[in-house]
């Protein structure tokens, strides 16, 4: 039995004039008990929409989804039992209640005893680090503590599958690292939990999940372990190329002369250079492209070829980058 | 069923409301700004009685009970039905944790339910400490009263089930909507004061009006709680009883129907997280 499985999956929603838009489109995925998973996608590719209806809170339109053997349609109640969700961006609590005040509100909902109910919390409290601020309320909270709070509450009712939804959104990069940490601890102490991940940070799906799934317009366009994905691109080349001068539509330029369908470019004011990351097919069309740059009147300050990453998988994919999406 | 697990929800979840009620001050002021309100409002309708019997010289006690225990006890079904169809926009648009909840509670119908319970205590704790001071104020013969007291508590209990209902119906229809919720639940507390016998008998309202009047059990439960204070008061009271038993039973049921059809179609809608980000 899977912990998670989707079968043929869509939604769709009606926006204006009644034209339907597909948030989701037949998808099909597998996860294993054990496993985090990653969901990787620009915003408003689906990933929030997929983990509403895995945790009972949307239905799909159509096809099947089934979280430990449940169905999330008909079986809501015990989906909801074996399940917790945890957000980034979000406040899971009460800001006028502390933030112990706030777990043993949610341990009580969860039906633990009065005595069993302090103890999680203060189990928790040990977990998450959250000694300093426990008395706190949550409104008075950084960011930071906020999400630490988030998924202290997450894990209230030792869930046997637990959604995170862009977990480090937002976040410094310390804590934003202690939380990927504690991600593979969760794993770690207790075999059968399976995460299931979203982002759209490559290098956090890259660094956690043991498979991921990538995400586009509501279509999986690919899975497989990070090592897997990577090989999608081992026929092809990465360039990183460097140009003088601010271009925020280089990349689309190149796009429109036909070099790569994978562009993606960034412009750096401080330095005054665009760099620009493309998928070729081999070392003459990177020369073609040096070319092309010269001939159209850019300055071209360098070119080197560079280590396939996940970013490169999705460009090839996707067609752009995550944040550009 | 683990009725002490069931309890300790109810309890949590009672002790939310009452921190979400009263966290802003202490319970001092707290007390005179629940108080206030339903104060001035018994203030206002005892010397319009008074001013009009000055005037004409004629005074009439038991219109002034009529008035007082309808202005008193409407604040128990007032809160009441507040207290349970408020929370559906409140945790939505401003808390935005209804989904954290609605994960983490077996059922949500359970959720409201006991959402309402702080509600209905400090409706009552509002109705008792108003009464006497309204029959006070318009001089009404204290010794008159003789307190059923068996009857006040079946239909304080009644009150609880069938207006409960009616606010999870009200919930289920605020669901679909972030803009209406207050509005929602703001007017179905002006419908029972109208069509529920508060001020005046509901038969005296337009005959277009009288299917909703039957249908509401407000007016039984308003004429029983007279009857159970003073037993002169003439209405036949079995027959009221039954009347406000079945009708409970039957908002009880549609209530709970109609809340799952609702739930679903939330889901299916997309709305359950719904807020109008403004």
């Amino acid at each position: 039995m899977y912990s998670i499985e989707t079968i043929e999956l869509s939604r769709t929603f009606k926006r204006n004039k009644g034209r339907l838009i597909y948030a989701l489109r037949d998808v099909n995925i597998k996860v294993r008990k054990g496993e985090i998973f990653g969901l990787l996608g620009p915003n408003g590719a689906g990933k929030t929409t997929l983990i509403r209806i895995l945790a009972t809170l949307l239905l799909p339109t159509s096809g099947k989804a089934y979280v430990l053997g449940y169905d999330v349609v008909g079986e809501a109640n015990k989906v909801r039992e074996v399940i917790n969700v945890v957000s980034g961006g979000e406040r899971s609590g009460y800001g006028i209640m502390t933030v112990k005040e706030n777990l043993w509100y949610f341990t009580q909902l969860y039906g633990l005893s009065r005595r069993d109910g302090w103890r999680k919390v203060r189990e928790l409290i040990e977990l998450l680090g959250m000694e300093d601020f426990a008395d706190i309320r949550l409104n008075r909270l950084s960011t930071g503590m906020i999400q630490k709070y988030n998924l202290a509450r997450g894990l209230i009712n030792d869930p046997k599958v637990l959604f995170l939804d862009e977990p480090t959104l937002g976040l410094d990069v310390e804590v934003a690292k202690y939380i990927r940490r504690l991600i593979r601890k969760l794993i770690k102490e207790d075999p059968e939990r399976t995460i299931f991940l979203t982002t759209h940070y490559m290098a956090e799906a890259e660094e956690l999940c043991d498979r991921i799934a990538i995400i586009h317009k509501g279509r999986i366009v690919a899975l497989g372990s990070p090592e897997q994905l990577k090989k999608m691109i081992c026929d092809e080349l990465v360039y990183k190329l460097e140009v003088k001068g601010i271009y925020s539509k280089l990349g689309e330029r190149l796009k429109e002369a036909g070099f790569s369908k994978a562009v993606s470019s960034k412009s750096d004011i401080t330095t005054g250079l665009t760099s620009l990351r493309m998928v070729l097919s081999s070392e003459e069309e990177a020369e073609e492209v040096v070319k092309w740059l010269i001939g159209s009147g850019y300055k071209v300050i360098s070119i080197s070829k560079v280590e396939p990453s996940l970013e490169d998988v999705f460009l090839k994919l996707v067609g752009g980058k995550l944040s550009e999406e | 069923m683990d009725v002490i697990k069931i309890a300790r929800r109810a309890y949590a979840i009672s002790w939310l409301s009452w921190l979400e009620l009263s966290n802003w001050t202490n319970p001092l002021i707290f007390t005179i700004y629940v108080l206030i309100r339903p104060l001035f409002t018994l203030l206002l309708y005892a010397y319009i009685y008074v001013a009009f019997a000055i005037s004409s010289g004629y005074s009439n006690p038991a219109s002034a009970f009529y008035m007082v225990t309808g202005i008193s006890f409407y604040n128990y079904i007032g809160s009441g039905i507040y207290g349970v169809a408020w929370v559906i926009h409140e945790e939505r648009e401003h808390y935005r944790l209804l989904k954290y909840n609605y994960l983490a509670v077996p059922d949500l119908m359970f959720y409201l339910t006991s959402r309402g319970l702080i509600h209905y205590l400090i409706g009552l704790a509002l109705s008792l400490v108003t009464l006497p001071i309204g029959l006070w104020l318009v001089s009404y013969d204290l010794s008159s009263l003789q307190v059923n007291l068996p009857l006040i508590l079946i239909n304080l209990i009644l009150g609880y089930l069938w207006c409960t209902s009616l606010g999870i119906m009200v919930s289920a229809i605020s669901l679909f909507s972030a803009e209406w919720g207050p509005l929602i639940a703001e007017s179905t507390g002006g419908l029972l004061f109208l069509v529920g016998s508060v001020l005046f008998p509901a038969q005296s309202l337009p005959w277009w009006m009288q299917p909703l009047v039957n249908a509401i059990p407000m007016r039984e439960w308003m004429e029983l709680t007279r009857f159970a204070l003073n037993p002169q008061y003439p209405i036949r009271a079995d027959f009221l009883l039954q009347m406000e038993v079945i009708k409970t039973s039957l908002y009880l049921l549609c209530s709970f129907v109609f809340f799952k059809i609702m739930d679903k179609l939330v889901r299916m809608k997309g709305y359950l997280e719904a807020t109008t980000e403004h």
